[in-house]
């Protein structure tokens, strides 16, 4: 019997409705981990190069790790991947909650959804049996009405589920799928994929704990963050992520107007203090988690806000309102409500609309596309009527579904010189002026720009706190944000081999552990004798898997690059003059490459490299002209 | 011997984020004349690494910033991910 995982995997084909159960084994389990390895696996070895990501051919994998589900903070979550809508590539998103640990007592580590159901349907799992079921009479409900619909029809209030809304329907190519109505896989457009398969949720209720080697190890640690969190936490308890929006904006690094300015003269209106005072009525939490750091916030002027969609963290604060030049905060609330409602991304959404507003005001939109809307940056009540047009695909919210990179091509005359993305994934809400390591994160990341998978620079400038962490690892000396040389590079692909880790384990990276206690969590676990280098070659494993996956859909060293706005500094405030310096980024990224053990000139995985981490089946996967000659 | 400490200054100190550990709203704190932001810092008896942004005045300050009488001075944890 396995112990923190469940060794089964539930594969289900809408096309056919048949369902098959997978046991991969004990050493397919301690090569991937689960979450996003096991994700990177099952993609290229099942969906061929090219395939339409909203087509039949495209999978959707929801996947837990060996410790999802396990007694201890950090645990409740879950990866969700499939080829990308968004960007072609390595399509993944991390989601907090429940449900992963509720599939792991229904006795699955992941399900496999194949092929597309002529109808709407759903899933449902109960202790290890599915049944696929109608859901024309969900479709087209938002998130909270379709899991109340669902736990009234199945009977149990205790159901969790994982689901789309209108925007998945839509096939909006930023659509999130949601544990629940508060928690949202909210990257790189899984929802999309999850609406073209016509698969509206999947339910899950499950009684049998996960198996554990030692429990009472897993306790004691339990116990640990129970007892050290409001010393170690207490900022995310008090105000959640948002807290961050005030520190950002004073050290000018605050996402503002499509990323054009770096202070928000409104940015005390929209912090997690603000918030704390005004609209919070509660903070709630995922599966084990003590700390609570989500918002639960409610409203009835000058919006009414349904508290059952929870409330803005700061990627949402700062997507929703700084970067869009608003500080209303109750329409920011507003906003966030309707995106988890619909199932749209938080982050692509309010990219979207300050990338349209600064074509807006740059006169490459007019009153004639928005339907007559104001579009200037500020505007709270244009913004939420944005929201609601992008989730049903109306109006100039059919262009913006698409995304920043397609509108930009639809709408042309330069409007690319507004449109925040890498790889056709708008920006998260971190400045890579500000933050010069993570820029390159942005860059390779195999999902596009992306914020998980990558380091914050602040957080390693000066020795004790969080540089705690990069010096377990053997970084020693702290380096300043702007630092884009080989040490930094050094740092960033160390710590996103650990962050790597975490989405494949699939852990919360803002637990206070260090890197022995997460070694021992896994090994409480599985009952194995796991090391910080096992754990480490991981997490490296899963970054080349989706290097393996994007080179196979043709992209290459000029995919990693950044906006261009990024390489003109701000003309004032505290990063006035800071520029990414394009030749720098240049020669950092071919040092990651060399680091990486990747050919400096193609970017590529090198066979060995694939071979030294056990995937050498991998490298049968890579373009030709990354193999050797003979 | 006996040292005799001048009266200082009378500087409001606030803590944001995770440092609320150590006091939470603001409060009153004297410090020698001509010090400076970072002695004031210094002085609350915070962990190594702790303190990652500093508002002086509700401006972005540096560590030597000299301090005058009736500052306000809040400190931030390092800015992380959110």
């Amino acid at each position: 019997m396995p112990c923190g995982y469940t060794g089964r995997v539930l594969r289900v084909n809408l096309g056919t409705s048949a369902t098959t159960v997978e046991e991969p084994g004990e050493e397919f389990y301690r090569t991937y981990f689960g979450g996003s390895s096991l994700i990177g696996y099952y993609l290229i070895k099942e969906v061929a190069p090219g395939v339409d990501p909203l087509g039949p051919e495209n999978k959707l994998i929801l996947a837990c790790g060996v410790v999802t589900g396990v007694p201890v903070s950090g645990s409740g979550r879950n990866a969700i991947g499939a080829k990308s809508p968004l960007t072609g590539a390595f399509g993944e998103s991390d989601v907090g909650g429940f449900w992963g640990a509720e599939l792991k007592r229904a006795g699955y580590d992941a399900v496999i959804v194949e092929g597309q159901a002529d109808r709407p349907v759903y899933l449902w799992v109960r202790d290890g049996e599915v049944q696929v079921r109608d859901a024309s009479h969900l479709w087209g409900t938002t998130t909270g009405d379709c899991q109340d619909m669902i736990r009234s029809e199945l009977g149990e209030s205790a159901v969790q589920l994982s689901l789309i809304g209108p925007g998945g329907e839509n096939l909006v190519r930023y659509a999130c799928i949601l544990n629940g109505t508060r928690h949202a896989a909210g990257r790189t457009g899984l929802g999309a994929v999850m609406g073209s398969k016509r698969l509206k949720a999947i339910a899950v209720r499950g009684t049998r704990p996960v198996q554990l080697a030692d429990p009472q190890g897993m306790r004691a640690k339990a116990q640990w963050v129970a007892g050290v969190y409001m010393q170690t936490s207490r900022g995310l308890h008090d105000n959640g992520t948002a807290g961050l929006v005030a520190r950002l904006a004073l050290s000018g690094g605050l996402p503002v107007r499509n990323f054009r300015d770096g202070s928000f003269e409104g940015a005390a209106k929209i912090s997690g203090e603000a918030m704390t005072q005004t609209i919070l009525v509660g903070r709630t939490t995922c599966y084990s988690c003590p700390i609570r750091c989500k918002r639960v916030v409610e409203a009835s002027e000058p919006y009414a806000i349904d508290p059952l969609y929870g409330g803005p963290q700061y990627e949402s604060v700062a997507a929703l309102g700084s970067n869009c030049g608003i500080d209303d905060l109750v329409a920011v609330a507003k906003a966030n409500e309707l995106c988890n409602a619909y199932g749209i991304d938080t982050i692509s959404t309010g990219s979207c609309i300050a990338f349209a507003m600064e074509c807006f005001e740059a006169g490459l939109l007019t009153k004639q596309e928005t339907g007559g809307l104001e579009l200037t940056f500020g505007n709270a009540s244009a913004m939420l009527e944005m929201v609601e047009l992008i989730a049903r695909r109306r109006g100039l919210g059919e262009l913006l579904s698409e995304g920043v990179m397609r509108a930009a091509e639809q709408i042309g005359s330069g409007a690319e010189r507004f449109a925040m993305h890498v790889k056709g994934q708008e920006l998260p809400m971190h400045e890579p002026r500000l933050k010069q390591g993570l820029g390159l994160g942005y860059a390779v990341s195999p999902t596009g720009a992306e914020h998980v998978l990558n380091i914050q620079d602040t957080l390693y400038a000066q020795d004790g706190g969080p540089f705690a962490r990069p010096k377990a690892l053997g970084i020693l000396k702290p380096l300043a944000p702007s630092d884009l040389g080989p040490d930094k590079v050094r740092l960033f692909m160390y710590l996103t081999y650990w962050e790597s880790l975490f989405n494949c384990l699939a852990m919360c990276q803002m637990q206070p552990y260090d890197v022995e206690q997460v070694v021992e969590i896994v090994n409480s676990a599985t009952g194995w004798n796991t090391t910080v280098w096992e754990l480490m070659k991981v997490g490296e494993r899963a970054l080349n898997l989706g290097r393996v996956f994007n080179s196979r859909e043709g992209f290459t060293v000029t995919d990693d690059c950044l906006p261009v706005r990024f390489f003109a500094s701000f003309p004032s405030g505290p990063l006035a003059g800071v520029a990414v310096d394009q030749d720098q980024l240049r020669a950092a990224l071919r040092t990651y490459y060399g680091m990486m053990g990747w050919d400096k000139e193609t970017g590529l995985p090198t066979v060995e490299k694939l071979q030294e981490l056990g995937i050498a089946w991998a490298a049968n996967e890579l373009p030709e002209y990354s193999v050797p000659k003979q | 011997m006996t040292f005799v400490v001048p009266r200082g200054m009378e500087i409001l100190v606030g803590l944001s984020g995770d440092l609320c550990k150590y006091f939470a709203g603001e409060r009153r704190i004297e410090v020698p004349a001509l010090s400076t932001v970072g002695d004031l810092v210094d002085s609350l008896g915070l962990m190594k690494g702790e303190v990652g942004v500093i508002a002086l005045n509700g401006s972005l300050a540096t560590r030597s910033e000299q301090l005058h009488e009736g500052d306000e001075v809040l400190l931030f944890p390092p800015i992380g991910g959110g």
